[in-house]
């Protein structure tokens, strides 16, 4: 029995108990604190409609646990502690994979610690370096994996860029692919041989189907941005991303590291635990016929035979609209931090008029008056980022990118 | 033993590295086995037998496939030694096999091996019993700046139904679900892979090592270490990968890898496939393809 082990019985909460331990390269700073609980009792909602019972993660004050577990973040160079409070029937643990965290926060029962039933537990460690990581519980891993105890944890920079000198992408979206074997998470207890799970639902951040195409899992964008797509997988299969060529992917880190040299993609393989980020320039679909999608195919391990392909899509926000050329409608400044004039505005351009998110969704509205020559937008009560003011005067929708700081 | 005159012996244990008393006559270099031997025998990992085919470095059957060391960049031969009934073949590959040469059954053949570029390769049989039944090891082409501590890992899954099929004439192609029971490295099993010393790794904080890495399953394999980043220094898959720092490592089929870690904080730390069908033995958890980094203060 070792030490952590120790304290765990005889404490019966580990809170607060880890500090004699330390936190390697500490700081000093106060750390980013996330408050999880384990439970054995949720539930995925198929695209069809349907339930399957889930184990899994979630935020202590909602009380509810999701498929995958909720995103963790913090900025590089942080001291992060991640409390897990587990009030189900069984020990859980959290494995914080790929921070290269201290052996006793390392979450893997026999060199670490369990976190067992009604116990609270603080993993500890510093994020020293960027880029896209994953926690998982590390109890009966074949098995509590495949009932969904898993989610991503991602370490931005201040600056926006997504390492040390590395691109400051237009926006960055993660995608976690898993899957699961009905049969097993319907009867987990019965859930024996391991070694022939099987998976037949699959899964991109918890979703699948047609769940893929709602407006909040689509991609929004608008052609020149650059986006970062970070990709992580906890699946039983291995991934197949078949990035068309209209979007110019390469890959630019993996495992939480930078590439030496960027990687041009046409086919990106992600097994089981790895994790990619890759950049994209998605064109404009008008001017090329792309259809959107970026197909994500799951391949068995163990056979290599192409078990389901799903599909991460996309909707060009200028699509079936003429973007405004400099020479027309202008934005000043552009960026703001708050106030922005839109300058020379012509008569078939009056009217009502939106302001759109990268997400598509419609953050402000008005209507331009038959004199306006100009018209003032305040933006400082909205987050940082890109936007779209979008007239839809009669046929003549026309659309100009605003950013945020 | 070989038309080469010695500049340096380089001697092999499992473990030890023994740079040997020299005498500064030409450049050449020989290392490791001279003669190799096919063996046939059973293994009952658990409760079923499976026939086995090894490729040893003694008469004796032994459950592991020896690893084979070679200089880098230079040719050199082997003696192959079938104590098998039938014929098989056996070539040295990066993607592909290096030229192939057939061993009749009860037969002894010298072969030239190729000359690599410094990294870890495979080696063994690949006809379809040999390859089946697991006559297949790690080829290390080793650099003669290779000091850093070794440590080897041969990677195989074991498919007892296939395997007591092929062993019988079958055809691995008449199976329409691969689906193997039992998960190794260097033909061990967690936990007896903490059993062997170059499976289980063991170094001071602040040292590195260097780990050569070679599948000879028949599916993907991939590694995940916990507490570490390592980087890759050779593959013959993905050259493009070299210089990457990665904790979650994929193994194609065939696929030999070198890999650098440094070893920059102390304690106890699994390597395991997160395929995590692989860290089980017959389906029970834990076991399989898992192993640990021991890294003293």
């Amino acid at each position: 029995m070792n030490l952590l082990m120790t304290l765990q019985v005889v404490g019966g909460t580990l809170l607060g108990l880890y500090s004699v331990l330390g936190v390697s390269k500490a700081t000093g700073q106060e750390p980013v604190v996330h408050h999880l609980f384990a439970s054995m009792e949720g539930t995925l909602t198929t695209a069809g409609g349907g339930s399957i019972p889930i184990w899994g993660y979630g935020w202590e004050e909602d009380g509810e646990i999701s498929l995958p577990a909720p995103m963790l973040s913090c900025m590089e160079g942080d001291s992060v502690h991640v409390v897990m409070t587990n009030p189900s029937p069984e020990s859980h643990t959290i494995h914080l994979h790929g921070l290269d965290v201290s052996q006793a926060h390392d979450g893997v029962p026999s060199t670490s610690f369990y976190v067992p039933t009604d116990s609270t537990a603080i993993y500890k460690f510093r994020a020293d370096h960027s880029g896209t990581f994953l926690y998982h519980c590390h109890v009966t891993t074949t098995l509590h994996l495949t009932m969904g105890m898993y989610g991503m944890f991602v370490v931005n920079r201040p600056d926006g860029s997504l390492y040390e000198g590395g691109a400051i992408p237009d926006a960055i979206h993660p995608f976690l692919f898993s899957d699961l074997e009905v049969a097993t998470n319907l009867n987990p207890t019965g859930a024996f041989p391991f070694h022939d799970i099987r998976p037949n639902y699959f899964m991109i951040n918890g979703l699948m189907g047609s769940q893929l195409t709602t407006p909040e899992a689509v991609i929004h964008y608008s052609p020149g941005e650059t986006l970062a797509l970070r990709f992580a997988s906890m699946a039983y299969s291995r991934m197949n991303l078949l990035f068309p060529a209209e979007l110019n992917a390469t890959a630019v880190m993996s495992d939480g590291r930078p590439l030496p040299e960027a990687l041009p993609l046409d086919t990106l393989k992600i097994y089981p635990g790895e994790r990619f980020t890759v950049l994209i320039t998605p064109p404009s679909m008008d001017a090329t016929g792309w259809d959107g999608t970026l197909p994500c195919e799951f391949h068995m391990m163990a056979d290599d035979e192409l078990e389901y392909t799903d599909y991460i899509h996309f909707n060009d926000l200028t699509a079936g609209f003429e973007e405004m050329s400099a020479s027309s409608l202008v934005a000043f400044p552009n960026p703001t931090t708050g106030m922005v004039e839109l300058q020379r505005i012509v008569p078939s351009e009056r009217g009502p008029w939106q302001l759109l998110n990268t997400n598509g969704q419609v953050v402000q509205s008005g209507m331009a008056t038959a004199q306006a020559n100009a018209l003032v937008l305040d933006l400082s009560n909205l987050p940082a980022g890109t936007y779209f003011w979008r007239d839809e005067q009669g046929q003549q929708v026309k659309i100009l990118r605003i950013c945020a700081e | 033993m070989h038309m080469y005159l010695c500049l340096v012996i380089l001697l092999k244990t499992n473990k030890l590295l023994c740079l040997g008393a020299c005498l500064v006559l030409t450049s050449t270099l020989i290392v490791g086995q001279d003669t190799l031997w096919i063996n046939a025998s059973t293994w009952t990992p658990q409760a079923t037998s499976m026939p086995v085919l090894r490729l040893n470095d003694a008469p004796e059957f032994n459950i592991k496939n020896a690893p084979v060391f070679r200089s880098a960049n230079q040719e050199s031969s082997v003696v192959i030694v079938n104590t098998d009934s039938v014929e098989h073949d056996f070539a040295v590959w990066a993607e592909d096999p290096m030229g192939i040469s057939s061993i009749g059954a009860q037969d002894t053949l010298d072969i030239n091996l190729p000359a690599v570029a410094a990294g870890t390769y495979g080696c063994g049989l690949i006809d379809v019993k040999g390859r089946w039944l697991g006559a297949q090891s790690l080829f290390a082409s080793e650099s003669i700046t290779d000091t850093l501590p070794t440590f080897l890992w041969n990677l195989a899954e074991w498919d007892v139904n296939r395997m007591n099929a092929i062993a019988e004439n079958g055809d691995p192609a008449d199976f329409e679900n691969y689906i193997p029971q039992y998960f190794t490295i260097n033909e061990a099993m967690h936990p007896a892979t903490l059993e062997d010393s170059t499976a289980w790794v063991t170094l001071p904080v602040n040292t590195s090592a260097l780990i050569r890495i070679h599948n000879a399953g028949a599916m993907d394999h991939v590694l995940h270490f916990h507490g570490f980043h390592v980087s890759i220094l050779s593959s013959t898959h993905h050259p493009e990968r070299v210089g990457w720092s990665k904790d979650t490592q994929p193994l194609e089929v065939n696929e030999g890898m070198t890999l650098l870690l440094h070893a920059d904080q102390a304690g106890t730390y699994p390597v395991h496939d997160h395929n995590l069908i692989a860290v089980t033995n017959a389906g029970l958890y834990p076991g399989g393809m898992l192993t640990q980094i021991q890294v003293d203060p």
